[in-house]
């Protein structure tokens, strides 16, 4: 009876990698849905890939340097419960993916999400302590009545959505 | 694997240190960096998996938001600062080197426009001697142009008279048969008689013997008549 030992550190990744699914399903599985299990039990809301389109490198995987061999698999993406259009699926190489099975699609996709708040954000940020107190000596000095602001920049991306109360107002 | 005379030579680091033989009169040794990067794993740890440490996911996420809150609030400072540093520096910038590189900068301006003067008198007393030079070329091309076509007028007009002096010999249609007859009735004999001292006698179409004396340049063919 072989023993099974492990080494290196645990792993949240509960899963098969996204090819070990799709290379199995009729189609590569086209149309299909698939879901990383992290996401899954990270967030309330369902983040999943619906299968648009595969290109599989079919080259026999015995022959030498297999690392080159590339398949490349897109899908609408729904993140969140957000859905952002058709993207090329990254992190296929992860062991984390799992499939939804046909009978189970219907209620899967029932699930509707909560829309999320936006996180609203401060545009302007009190100065530290001792720094106003410096500024306020320095505008004394030069004969200034006015304290300067301290305005936040927000790098917006994917990731970070969140919106300054200027933009909100602004939006409303 | 270090000796200390080796280690003696460069500043002592925290990880030098933690490589000596433990000084038996100090309580405190640093246990971390035991093993030199390069070493492989020990035996006993080969299979040794951490246990994940159970985790307060409340303080997480307050954790999180606090060190949200606190990055974009320095990056604000930073960014404040970077601003106040950049007016500052334009401020207490010497603004007296500006007016003498403006003088110098309108002087130079100065003699480039006169440079760009006398340039511009060269050019065109160049371009108005190239026009003269140019202007006389052409006249002297078309004077050259009528003097040929005068020429050539001349010796189309000769062409043309010889050609009608000769045309008075050809043979026409109407005296063709006359011709002919008269060619038929020519009796030509291309053999000639020769006495010692190179006299030529040469029979004529109408019987008569005729003396060509001997020259001493090259004889002409048999003439035909």
């Amino acid at each position: 009876m072989p023993v099974t030992r492990y080494v290196g550190r645990t792993t949240w990744f509960r899963g098969k990698r996204l090819y070990d699914i799709l290379s199995r399903l009729k189609n590569f599985g086209k149309g299909r849905i698939v879901y990383r299990h992290v996401f899954s039990e990270r967030y309330p809301e369902p983040s999943y890939y619906i299968i648009t389109k595969v290109d599989p490198d079919m080259r026999d995987p015995t022959e030498k340097d297999p690392a080159n061999h590339k398949s490349y698999a897109y899908g609408q993406k729904v993140f969140r419960g957000e859905a952002s259009g058709e993207h090329l699926i990254k992190s296929c190489y992860k062991a984390d993916w799992r499939l939804v099975p046909k009978h189970e699609e219907e209620a899967f996709l029932s699930v509707k999400a909560e829309v999320r708040p936006k996180n609203v954000v401060k545009s302007v940020l009190p100065f530290p302590p001792l720094m106003q107190h410096l500024i306020k000596e320095q505008q004394k000095e030069q004969g200034l009545d006015d304290m300067p602001t301290l305005r936040i920049a927000i790098a917006k991306s994917a990731m970070n959505k969140a919106v300054l109360d200027t933009e909100k107002q602004q939006a409303q | 694997m270090f000796s200390r005379v080796g280690l003696l030579a460069g500043p002592r680091t925290m990880i030098m240190e933690a490589l000596d033989v433990p000084d038996k009169s100090s309580f405190l040794r640093l246990v971390r960096w035991r093993k030199r990067r390069w070493a492989p794993v020990n035996q006993s740890k080969i299979f040794f998996v951490p246990e994940r440490k159970p985790r307060n996911e409340e303080e997480l996420k307050e954790l999180k938001a606090t060190y949200d809150q606190y990055h974009t609030h320095i990056k604000a400072i930073r960014t404040y600062l970077m601003h106040d540093l950049a007016k500052e520096s334009h401020e207490k910038q010497d603004k007296s080197h500006v007016v003498e590189e403006a003088r110098v900068f309108a002087e130079l301006m100065e003699e480039n426009k006169r440079w760009n003067e006398e340039t511009a008198r060269i050019r065109e007393a160049r371009q108005a001697m190239e026009t003269a030079s140019r202007r006389e070329e052409l006249m002297q091309s078309l004077i050259n142009l009528e003097e040929e076509q005068r020429r050539q007028t001349v010796s189309a007009d000769s062409a043309v008279r010889t050609e009608k002096e000769l045309a008075k010999t050809f043979i026409d249609v109407d005296r063709l048969e006359e011709e002919i007859e008269k060619a038929l009735n020519v009796r030509i004999n291309y053999n000639f008689a020769i006495d010692l001292e190179g006299n030529k006698y040469i029979e004529m179409s109408d019987g008569s013997i005729e003396l060509q004396a001997k020259t001493t340049e090259k004889q002409p063919e048999a003439t035909q008549s």
